[in-house]
């Protein structure tokens, strides 16, 4: 078995994979295309300010204004390696680790050859960003310290712990994969496992914890031989530095580079040709859905019941739900920490509640019927039973988790038991409504097409249109009743108008709940007039 | 089936070959003998073990137990097995953004073809299939069989020594389904390569099969010339393959009425 991969195919594979990958960037839309380039010019921004500390560090060094230079530039190949070594980890669990037409490759060319060509691209496609703020920052140095060779030895040892932290990152995310894979209770509930992960991720980066999560690992990379590439990039610029460890970093690194690509090759060869773990038979869902076809009738039972089957058993195509929790952790957060709800949680609840009510099932209900939607509209379901079916779908749990929350945390809030009793009904209504506004906003901005969430994994999601669209129009149409909440709103409301506050927070849900279920109606027949007049063309 | 007559002419060579899949039988000690430069058709109903027989064969999956050779090097060995093969899966595996062309030099490169002699095979080829005029197009622009005769170009490129085929005429208009077949048949004949070939479709397989096998359930249930398993249906008469298909894959009280041809 071929233990390294051949330069020349390796190099051929990276090479046809960034073709590749420019080729979907550049048929990528406009929007997308303009996110890159305005996360060019922060990294841009970047390159510059890293050129400025590199030239003040090389100054402080050159003039030896710093009392233990080595303990700080460790500090740099240390977070550098921790931070690549997740990264690459994470990069490949979910994405660089599953390999497109994997099968051709493998009957085409030995494993290894695969490894090195995707190795190879994924480090100049990611690795390639980091390569020129540690190239401009070693230059900046150099001259700051005042020394050619400075900037040779800075930038090869970082380069050096770059490259050792991806090919070793890669080999653990190949091999986390694989252990994750070998579980049939972790690939049976994997999407859940994910989902919880992300949240947390959210949480973590939301909350400033990301230093006490990662600091931990710095300081003990720190203490590792790692930290003796510090040694290597400053000695000849530091008297203190220690050529014996600069020169087993030096060794060292190299050595990590080919062990760390031996153990991909391995692990790939064990990864790539492992038989998939069944997660066992589906449990088969009840025959017909009886208590809620009593309630809508059974085509529109049916129609909520299928939402449901589908999205338990594909829960990514509902991921885009979950991006906007992260406004909510701040403030649960901060009541956690003081022991106290705020007066505005209740509201901040009930407003994303009733989004994600409207946006899990009705934002676009004919694309998600997929290739099923010709066979729909050809059954004689009529639409007003299809958009029953979608209301249903999200309201039913929805609006029963939203308006249970909204009243725990308004009763344990400082709020008054009318506000309470307002801000509960609000959010009841506001679900309503925002089921309403999306199934009309869905059908006027449908999306057929599947978008890849995960590099092997592709769903089809709701339209950015559809997705701007109806939080726009929830947003706009519940800002009087949220904003009646908000004590400072209502006292001057209340001072203003001569009512109790109690009174404007009522006034304030009754408000919005006028100006929506107009709207919600509209959408709702909308809807059902757009799928009973649907054609293919 | 009868021992091997002549183990240098061997291109397949399997013996009590089986894949256990969690207790799930998926292959069950499969003996196949395949001499060089013929047409083997593999036959069997959904889900009767043909795909993780091709993986097994292809090396893209472990026997969990037997031994098997291709090409005379062992399944075991991935690289040696891999370098004398060509193999087209039911889904022709091209990528998108690429064009036909080039995605033929790069499993040409990746086959270290010397350029000219790539460019030539690969000029080749398209014209036989075809695909001349369409050859700089973006595959995302194909249609379902302009990708299958891309998967083909791209199985057989290299010359292989056994070609492994899996629904090769799927999705092809009339014209260009006899193109394969007689690119088959050539193989075979011309080239003295191995086609090892799965299909649905029985009269491709009786036009061009040398030997038949029919897989259920995982096993082999029956093995021979066409003409000759035809001749031996049991229906009183001369039957067709599609009579010997249903007859064997029936149960195995059927198979029974043919008995297995030592091929």
């Amino acid at each position: 078995m071929t233990r390294f991969p051949t330069p020349r195919h390796a190099a051929l594979i990276a090479v046809t994979e960034l073709r590749r990958g420019w080729r979907q960037f550049r048929g990528k839309g406009r929007v997308q295309q303009g996110v890159l380039g305005v996360a060019v010019a922060f990294g841009a921004v970047a390159v510059v300010a890293v050129a400025f500390g590199g030239y003040a560090a090389g100054s402080a060094v050159a003039a030896d204004e710093v009392a233990a230079p080595l303990e700080v530039a460790a500090l740099v190949p240390a977070a550098m390696f921790t931070g690549a070594v997740l990264f690459t980890t994470y990069l490949t669990a979910i994405q660089l680790g599953n390999v497109d037409q994997r099968d051709a490759l493998l009957t085409t060319v030995p494993h290894a050859d695969v490894v090195g060509g995707v190795v190879l691209a994924a480090f100049v496609r990611i690795g390639g960003l980091f390569v020129v703020p540690l190239v401009v920052g070693a230059a900046a140095f150099a001259v700051g310290v005042g020394s050619a060779v400075a900037f040779v030895l800075v930038a090869g040892s970082l380069l050096m712990v770059l490259v050792a932290a991806f090919v070793v990152g890669f080999a653990l995310g190949l091999g986390a994969t694989h252990l994750f894979g070998r579980s049939q209770v972790l690939v049976r509930h994997r999407l859940a496992i994910g989902m919880l992960g992300f949240i947390a991720y959210l949480w973590v980066l939301t909350s400033n914890r990301f230093d006490e999560v990662v600091a931990p690992l710095v300081t003990a990379t720190r203490a590792s031989p790692v930290a003796w590439f510090a040694d290597l990039a400053l000695v000849t610029v530091v008297p203190g530095a220690d050529p014996v460890q600069a020169a087993v970093a030096a060794v060292g690194g190299v050595a990590v580079v080919v062990v760390g690509l031996r153990a991909a090759v391995w692990v790939a060869g064990v990864h790539w040709y492992a038989d998939p773990v069944q997660a066992g038979p589906t449990a088969a869902s009840s025959a017909s859905p009886t208590l809620l076809a009593r309630v809508l009738g059974q085509p529109a039972a049916w129609v909520a019941k299928k939402s449901w089957v589908r999205a338990r058993r594909s829960p990514l195509k509902l991921v885009y739900v979950v991006y906007p929790l992260f406004v909510l952790f701040q403030p649960v957060q901060e009541a956690i920490r003081v022991g106290t709800v705020t007066a505005t949680l209740p509201a901040v609840v009930a407003v994303y509640g009733a989004w994600a009510t409207g946006a899990a099932f009705g934002l676009n209900p004919l694309g998600d019927e997929g290739a099923v939607l010709p066979i729909t509209v050809t059954t004689g379901v009529r639409g007003r039973a299809v958009v029953t079916g979608l209301l249903a779908a999200g309201l039913v749990p929805g609006a029963t988790v939203t308006t249970v929350a909204t009243a725990a945390l308004a009763i344990a809030s400082p709020l008054e038991g009318l506000a309470v009793v307002g801000v509960t009904a609000g959010a009841a209504a506001l679900c309503v409504g925002a089921a309403g506004v999306a199934t009309g906003v869905g059908v006027e901005f449908p999306r057929y097409e599947a978008a890849t969430v995960a590099r092997s994994r592709s769903v089809v999601v709701p339209s950015t249109w559809a997705f701007l669209t109806y939080s726009v129009v929830l947003l706009v149409l519940a800002a009087p009743a949220t904003a009646m909440q908000v004590p400072v709103v209502t006292e001057a409301v209340a001072a203003a108008t001569g009512l109790s506050p109690a009174a404007v927070q009522i006034g304030g849900v009754a408000g919005a709940v006028v100006v929506i279920v107009p709207v919600a109606w509209y959408g709702i027949r909308s809807a059902e007039r757009t799928f009973d007049a649907y054609t293919v063309d | 089936m009868s021992a091997p007559a002549d183990e240098d002419r061997t291109a397949i060579r399997a013996q009590g070959l089986t894949k256990r899949y969690d207790g799930t039988v998926a292959v069950d000690d499969l003996d196949l003998w395949i001499p060089q430069g013929t047409v083997y058709g593999f036959l069997g109903p959904n889900g009767a073990g043909k795909t993780t027989t091709m993986r097994m064969l292809t090396t893209l999956t472990t026997p969990t137990g037997g031994t098997a050779t291709v090409a005379g090097a062992p399944v075991t060995d991935r690289d040696a097995v891999v370098a004398d093969i060509g193999y087209l899966p039911e889904d022709p595996p091209l990528h998108d953004e690429l064009t036909a062309r080039e995605q033929l030099r790069y499993i040409a490169g990746l086959r270290d073809l010397p350029t000219d002699r790539a460019e030539t095979r690969i000029d080749e080829l398209l014209e036989r299939f075809d695909l001349a005029g369409e050859a700089d197009r973006r595959i995302s622009t194909f249609s379902k069989g302009m990708k299958q005769k891309t998967g083909i170009i791209q199985a057989i490129l290299h010359e292989p020594a056994v070609v492994f085929l899996d629904e090769p005429t799927s999705g092809l208009d009339p014209r260009a389904a006899r193109t394969v077949r007689d690119t088959i048949a050539s193989l075979a004949d011309d080239a003295d390569a191995t086609v090892f070939l799965s299909t649905h479709i029985l009269p491709v397989v009786d036009e061009l099969a040398d030997t038949v096998g029919v897989l259920a359930d995982g096993r082999l249930v029956t093995e021979g010339a066409p003409e000759t398993l035809k001749r031996r249906v049991e229906t009183g008469e001369e039957g067709s393959l599609e009579d010997v298909f249903l007859s064997v894959t029936g149960g195995y009280e059927d198979s029974a009425a043919i008995g297995a041809d030592s091929g």
